[in-house]
Parts: structure tokens; sequence; C-alpha cells
């Protein structure tokens, strides 16, 4: 009996050693390990703001409401906050990769004040709809340019 | 015609009580990032509740007894004791996500905090289970849930390109952008969502309350055979909205939110009001279920007395368990956990732990002192082997596929 338990905390301490290397919370130590790491937060980011468009898209064409939108902008934020503290958190192995992720914490910070900004416009705090919806266009857009520049990184 | 009325209305209600918190988060999730290369997993779990269910209620029917009784008797209180751990356990986590689901879909219609909302759904939840005739409990949710049909119109009304999604359903691949393990990993999850085991528990014990016989197995069977796989066509509607809207603009689900978006976006305000309406019955009656189901197991299997037929004051302990249950899964959820995320560990412990309970029903359904002619025949035998084989596979893999994809990031 003794011994089979045994077997088992083994067993399962050897799985979730190897969950830790393999899984998402491996240290980078090749640039392209590094482009992939970003490139997980600066997906989730553009996520968030893919699903803030649609909803501030629905809002405007009285598709959804309010309710249903501004909650949907407030978990957006959510996302963004996550994504950004997990760019705050990485710790880069060179220059590039220095730059890398400083241009994806640039345009998730971006990202974030445009959805706030679409909070305020959804909560009658000023702006206007078309404002809002460009300023979550830019945002994805700053988020894209980043998404590519990783992309061809990880590619190499 | 009375009897007619009463095989129709079962049928709504197995279709309309199908859909959970597992099934709502999970098909959306796997739809924006795998498509519909997952179908194959639904059909699974389809076939594999449609067997199990199906087995269960003849079980009750032919004994007039409910499962944890039985399992109790068949295996002796030690191994059962095991079952009984690993099954109340999961019905627990289960519990804690469909009254978290209750909260975030209040959340969605109110903009009021899940966190006011909490106590409110348990209350909600206590008030009916102690008050409702079973009948009814069952009856009102599985109808109202009914109004997730809206995802399926949403599928029409989102004009897609049915050649290439049936394609894409028929021929899976892994999408490039995404790795094998997360690929099974959600497979399993899609499996364990269908094959929650609170289904057996609540569809078996529910046998009870309703006083079933042996004259009604062909009518639990046509419950079963026809409303359980309407319900999959509905998880599948789900995983094809999200697929149509989220995945070409490479947009992952992670809240119930957006779960609601591609139907607002199909049919505007009146679709999501179907759909927010739809989504607090399934969750509702989700959490009925569960509460119920967690009285059932430990009632059963301590040999208390239990049952909604019952007076509360005729089935203390019954009622205990439940109001406990109710106050532990509240209590986890007032800590801020999420629990969109309870939700996604509540599916894959699902499949985890389903060996223990699909395992003694078959041996049990193949107990002649049980269960006279109404054995398993051949056939039947041959599919539940099959599957007896893939439950296990997806339980001993579930958890090393969780860890190695950081529970499928």
């Amino acid at each position: 009996m003794v011994r089979r338990l045994a077997a088992a905390v083994c067993a399962a301490v050897l799985l979730l050693c190897a969950g830790c290397g393999l899984g998402l919370g491996s240290a980078t130590s090749t640039p392209k390990q590094a482009a992939e790491r970003l490139a997980q937060d600066v997906d989730m980011a553009s996520s968030a703001v893919g699903t803030a468009e649609l909803a501030v898209r629905q809002l405007r064409g009285s598709r959804t409401f309010p309710t249903v939108a501004e909650i949907t902008l407030k978990e957006c934020g959510g996302l963004l906050s996550g994504a950004s503290a997990g760019l705050t958190r990485y710790i880069p192995i060179d220059r590039r990769d220095a730059r890398w992720r400083d241009d994806a914490l640039r345009a998730t910070a971006q990202a974030q004040a445009a959805v706030a900004d679409s909070r305020a416009w959804v909560d009658g705090g000023g702006g206007s709809g078309a404002g809002v919806q460009a300023g979550l266009a830019d945002a994805s857009d700053a988020l894209d340019a980043v998404s590519g520049t990783l992309e061809r990184a990880g590619a190499q | 015609m009375k009897r007619l009325l009463g095989v129709a209305l079962g049928v709504l209600t197995a279709i309309g009580g199908f859909l959970d918190i597992g099934d709502l988060v999970t098909n959306a999730v796997v739809g924006s990032r795998f498509g519909m290369s997952l179908t194959w997993a639904v059909l699974l779990g389809v076939v594999g509740i449609c067997l199990f269910a199906q087995m269960a209620g003849r079980v009750t029917a032919v004994s007039g007894r409910a499962t944890f009784e039985i399992i109790r008797e068949r295996l002796g209180p030690r191994a059962s004791g095991t079952n009984l751990v690993a099954s109340f356990l999961i019905n627990l986590l289960t519990l804690t996500a469909e009254i978290g689901g209750v909260a975030l879909a209040l959340q969605l219609a109110s903009s009021v905090e899940p966190r006011l909302w909490i106590p409110v759904a348990a209350f909600a939840v206590w008030v009916v289970v102690w008050r409702a005739k079973f009948e009814v409990l069952e009856d009102v949710t599985g109808l109202l849930g009914l109004t997730l049909l809206v995802f399926a119109v949403s599928v029409v009304l989102l004009d897609p390109d049915w050649a290439h999604l049936a394609h894409t359903a028929a021929a899976p691949q892994i999408p490039a952008t995404e790795g094998a393990a997360s690929y099974f990993y959600y497979a399993i999850a899609l499996f364990g969502a269908a094959m929650t085991p609170y289904e057996v528990f609540f569809f078996s014990s529910g046998a009870v309350e309703e006083k079933w016989g042996p004259k009604d197995i062909s009518q639990s069977r046509i419950n079963v055979l026809v409303g359980f796989p309407l319900g999959g066509l509905l998880s599948l509607s789900i995983a094809a909205c999200a697929t149509l809207v989220f995945l070409p603009q490479q947009i992952e689900v992670s809240t119930l939110s957006q779960v609601v978006l591609p139907v607002a976006e199909a049919g505007g305000k009146l679709a999501l009001a179907f759909v927010l309406v739809g989504i607090v019955a399934a969750t509702f009656g989700a959490s009925l279920e569960t509460t119920l189901s967690a009285g059932y197991t430990i009632a059963q299997f301590f040999g208390w007395s239990w049952g909604k037929f019952r007076r509360p004051s005729q089935a203390p302990g019954f009622h205990v368990v439940m109001i406990a249950c109710l106050l532990v899964g509240a209590g986890v959820l007032m800590t801020d956990v999420d629990p969109v995320r309870v939700t996604e560990f509540s599916v894959v412990f699902s499949a985890v732990a389903l060996p223990l309970t699909y395992l003694p029903i078959l041996l049990v359904a193949n107990d002649p002192e049980y269960m006279g002619d109404q054995v398993n025949g051949r056939v039947l035998n041959g599919l539940a082997l099959v599957f007896l084989v893939l439950i296990l596979a997806a339980s001993l893999a579930a958890i090393p596929l969780m860890i190695a994809t950081g529970a499928g990031a």
C-alpha cells in the first residue's frame, strides 16, 4: 500500500515537472522561443481588441444592449490587463528581444486606452461612436504590426 | 393523446435541459480556436451520454432503485466509497460552475456585479429545490432552455458556406496555430462536457421521483435517443456560431459575454434577449440538477431517506447536504474565482472521474439478478465496451494533457 502510494506521488511529481518543461511558464533561451512567448500575450491583446471592436460595432448598429456591450468591454479590459501583466513579467534575453517587448507593451497600452475610451462612451461619458471605433481600429493595427514582427522572428 | 404529449414534453425538456455552462463555454472556446474540427468529439459525447443515460434509466425502471443504492449494494461500501467521493467532488465543482454561470448571465442582463448575484442565485436554487415539485422544476427550466435554439437560428442567419463548414467537420484537421496536445485536451473537455456524471444521477434518481416502472422504459428511451442528440446539435450550433464570427478574426473566447456576441451579430437584440433567457434557464436548471444530485448521491449511499416526493422533514439529511453544497459553491465563487475557469476544470475532471460512474452502471445493466430479462443485449454491450475503452483513455489522458498545455492555454 505504502509502495503504491509512493509510486503515485512520484508519478504526480514527474507529470508536474513535465508540465513545467512543456507548459507556458517555461523559460526562453533562443530568439525564436522569445518571439513565441511574447506573441502569446500579443495574441491575447489582439483577441480582446477584436472583441471590443465587435461589441462597439454591434452597439452602434443597435444590435446589442448597452449592458451586454458594457460587460463585454469590461472583460476585454481585464484580458488586456492580463496581457500587459504577462509582458511586464517577461525578462528579455537580449536587446532585440527587449525592443520587441517594449513595442508589445506600447501597443497593449494603446489598446487599453482605446477600450477604456469605448467603455466611457458606452456609459455616456463622452466621445463619439465613430471616434472610439477608430481608436480600436488603430490599436488593432498597432498590435497586428507587433504580431507580424514576432511571427517573422518566430519563423526564422 | 395524453401519452403523446408526455413523450413530446419529455423530448423537449431533454433538448432544453441538455446544455449547461460547460457545454456553452467549451463549445464556444473550441469553435473560436479549432473551428468545427472537433465535431467528432461532440458526437462521441452525445452517443456516450445516450448509452449511459439509457442504461441508468433502464436499471432504475426495472429495479425501482436509484444508481447509488445499487452501486453500493453491488460493489460494497469500500469500492463504492471511492466512487462516491469522486462523483460527489466533481458534482460540487459542476454545481459551483453552474451557480457562477447564472450569476454571469444575470450580470450580462443587468450590469450588476456577479458577486452580488451569486448569493441570490444560490438562494433561489434552494427555494426552488425546497418548494417546487420535481416535475415543475424539470419542465419549466427545460422548456425555457429551448430558447437556446436561437444559436441554431443564428447559424442560418450568419449565412455560412455550408459545404466548407461540413467539410471541416467531416475531415477534421488540427489548425496550424494550435498544437496536437491542445487539440486533444479540448476533445476530452467536449467529451466530458457532454457526459457530465450529474446528468446520469439526476436522470436515474428522477426516474424514482417520477415512479417509473418497466412500462416507462420505451418513453425514457425516446427522451434519451431523440432529446439528447438534438441537444447535441445545439452544442454544435454554439461551436458553429463561434467558428463563423470569431475564427476569421482570430478572437479566442474566454468569457461568457463573448459567447453571446455571434447571436447578436446574427439576430440583433431580439435574438440576444432569447439567448440571455436561455443561458439563465440552462444554468439555473443545471444548478437545480447538480444540487439535487449532491443530495441524491450522499443520501442513496448512506441509505438515508431522500427525494422531492417526500416532505423535507421526512428527508432531513438529503436537504442538509443540498444546503451545505450550495453554501460551499457560493462561498468558493465569492472568493472572486473566475466561473469560466471553474467550468473548464469541471468538464475535464468530469472526464477523469467518468469510469467510476460508467463501469458500475454497465455491470448492473448486465446483472440478471437486478435486471431479469432486461439485461443489455449483445449489440448494446459491444458498443458499451467500446465506450468503456474510450472513457478510460480520456480519463487517463486528461490530467497529463491539462498539465502539458497549461489547461488548454
